[in-house]
């Protein structure tokens, strides 16, 4: 995925790369959904959701966001449908998350899913995605992509599936 | 928990980043650079694998089990689990009646005593197809159907043969007013749907027909082999039973679970992750067209009337239609075919959606000699023409030549052999 390389740096972008972004986002069947909330909520209170929000998950975090999340069943089982949990926190003075996007590829294997996962607002701050699978065993990387304005920036988190 | 701290994860998500980027570059340069890196490259040195320990080679192989698994009745289907509804799919599996000339039936091809295959390359009903049978033991379990999974459901994979013009050759019309007419298939649908197949619209008992055929081959699961045996033997530290394992089958096992790493596809208690991939088989049809095997399959899901997101899904809840509803188009979807589930495969020769190999050992031999030349030949590419509707390039494959010795694939052969059950649990 020749795109990732230049996203997966984790500097803020200018809109024109966040439009290549979404391009990609399309291409490879990414999901996306804009946040129900309107774009000043209080980013301390929600940088602190994050910390507490979601019991056994995991996190991730890119210059301006913390991802708690939660693969839902927990343990994410080989070649079966999962669902996730994500709890979109912006650090203090960030900006809120006005989009979200989540995918997930074998960097190893040069494959994404062969699904594209659905992602729909639940909550302030909150997101559910249904839909994703890992059909193989191995590194996977989960991509969250976060939009707020005109600029994008990725968070990523491997793990181990097996 | 599998997930390590969030900035180690960062950083080996960066140097991953970075290595895949490298990859693309090489990759750009063509085809040549490509199987220079594929041959003779070994796995050990991929972030993926790392390399197997006792225990990870313990739970690789408790992974293949238990057997059979745990499966409920299919709630798409309100005639799943009756066993009135089985008697009369089995009743049509063997009618040929069903098809257009009364010559075909769904037994001319799925033969019971071969594994319900028929032992050809490719199907032959009415005309030669271009694609080899599929046994339907265990189909129950599977989330796609076919090998492009065309379908989605067992009662879809049953009504699909109904209508291709090589197969049984029948239009719905014909086969709703057989059932109608024939007192004996009328009085059949009447017992098992309680009411008379008059009072139902065409598309509606057509697809009765093809759910009452799915109640049949869903009490068609395998019963145990030699492998489940040591499989549960190890699971509870039975020693004594795990030495009546052959020496040379668990030599393959561990080929096939270690070096040959054949389980990231052959996955879980039917060895299929229930997806698509390529092998380096040929999508070339012997008349020269192209079989683009998943690519055509999710077209022709999504212009299904018996998908699981049509009207014929009896669930309400649509519980299953999970995959139907996420499925992507992919380019990577081009060329690729189910990967089979490899229970009694020693009984279902030949292999491949296109019957080309005539043995196990064939089969091992190809995976042994695999490499990218192999890979990129067994697909066509696009030049980039306008409207050209190929892909672009040639895909990733996880698949690296093996390069296994004489002993090697015959232990390997000597393991798929030992996945054939003692005895038919039907
Ligand atoms: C001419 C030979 C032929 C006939 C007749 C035939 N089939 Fe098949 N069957 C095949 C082939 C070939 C495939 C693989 C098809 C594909 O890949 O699209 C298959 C696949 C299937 C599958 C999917 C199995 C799996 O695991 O994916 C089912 C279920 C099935 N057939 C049921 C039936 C039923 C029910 C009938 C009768 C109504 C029938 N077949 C008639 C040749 C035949
Ligand atoms: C990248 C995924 C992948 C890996 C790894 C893989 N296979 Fe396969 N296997 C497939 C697919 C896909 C097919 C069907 C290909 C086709 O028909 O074009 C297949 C077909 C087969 C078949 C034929 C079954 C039949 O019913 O026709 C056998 C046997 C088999 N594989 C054994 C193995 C062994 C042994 C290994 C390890 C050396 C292995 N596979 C590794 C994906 C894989």
């Amino acid at each position: 995925m020749r795109t990732g390389c230049t996203h997966s740096r984790k500097t803020r972008a200018k809109a024109a790369v966040a439009a290549a972004v979404t391009a990609a986002a399309t291409a490879f069947g990414w999901a996306s959904a804009a946040a129900a909330q309107p774009a000043a909520a209080p980013a301390a209170k929600a940088a602190g959701d994050c910390g507490t929000g979601l019991p056994g998950g995991s996190r991730a975090t890119s210059a301006n966001y913390t991802i708690a999340w939660r693969a839902d069943p927990q343990k994410i089982p080989v070649g079966r449908h999962f669902a996730v949990d994500l709890l979109v926190c912006p650090k203090t003075g960030s900006a809120v998350a006005t989009a979200v996007a989540i995918d997930a590829r074998m960097p190893s294997h040069g494959h994404g899913m062969n699904y594209k996962p659905t992602l729909k607002p639940v909550g302030e701050n909150r997101y559910r995605a249904e839909g994703l699978m890992f059909h193989m065993p191995g590194q996977w990387e989960m991509v969250f992509d976060l939009r707020a304005g005109d600029t994008v920036e990725r968070a990523t988190q491997v793990m181990m599936v097996r | 928990m599998p997930f390590r701290s969030a900035t180690v994860e960062r950083l080996r998500g960066l140097a991953l980043a970075v290595a895949l980027c490298g990859a693309s570059t090489l990759a750009a340069q063509g085809p040549h650079t490509a199987s220079a890196m594929a041959s003779g490259a070994v796995p050990a040195a991929k972030p993926g694998r790392p390399p197997a320990s006792d225990a990870s080679v313990r739970e690789a192989i408790l992974g293949h089990g238990p057997w059979p698994p745990p499966s409920s009745p299919d709630p798409s289907n309100r005639v799943a689990g009756s066993a009135a509804a089985a008697r009369f799919g089995h009743k049509l599996f063997f009618d040929p009646r069903l098809s257009t000339d009364g010559t075909v039936a769904c037994s001319t091809c799925h033969v019971p005593e071969f594994g319900y295959t028929d032992r050809r390359p490719v199907a032959v009903g009415l005309a030669p197809t271009d694609r080899n049978t599929k046994s339907v033991v265990d189909a129950r379990f599977n989330r796609w159907f076919g090998w492009s999974g065309a379908t989605d459901s067992l009662w879809a994979a049953s009504v699909r043969p109904l209508l291709d013009p090589r197969e049984m050759g029948s239009a719905e019309r014909h086969v709703v007013d057989r059932v109608r007419r024939e007192p004996d298939l009328a009085s059949g649908y009447r017992r098992v749907f309680g009411k008379p197949a008059d009072g139902v619209d065409d598309g509606q008992l057509f697809a009765d027909i093809g759910k009452a055929m799915a109640a049949f081959q869903a009490t068609l699961v395998s019963g145990r082999s030699a492998f489940d045996d040591y499989r549960d033997a190890l699971a509870r530290g039975d020693r004594r039973a795990q030495a009546r394992y052959p020496a040379d089958a668990l030599r393959g096992l561990q080929l096939f679970v270690g070096r040959a790493q054949c389980n990231l596809c052959h996955f879980g208690p039917q060895f299929t992750n229930g997806e698509f991939d390529k092998v380096g088989i040929s999508v070339r049809r012997p008349d020269g067209r192209i079989d683009w095997g998943r690519h055509d399959g999710i077209k022709a899901l999504q212009s299904s009337r018996f998908s699981l997101l049509g009207r014929f899904n009896d669930d309400p809840a649509r519980r299953t239609a999970q995959s139907t509803r996420h499925v992507a188009l992919t380019n990577e979807a081009y060329g690729q075919f189910r990967v089979p589930g490899l229970r009694n495969v020693a009984r279902t020769a030949p292999y491949m959606h296109d019957g080309s190999l005539a043995t196990l050992t064939d089969v091992v031999r190809h995976y042994s000699t695999i490499d990218a030349v192999k890979l990129h030949l067994a697909m066509p590419h696009s030049h980039g023409e306008p409207g050209d509707d190929l892909p672009a390039r040639p895909t990733d494959s996880v698949l690296r030549t093996l390069d296994l010795d004489e002993r090697e694939i015959a232990d390997l052969v000597a393991f798929l052999e030992s996945l054939s059950e003692r005895r038919p649990r039907r």
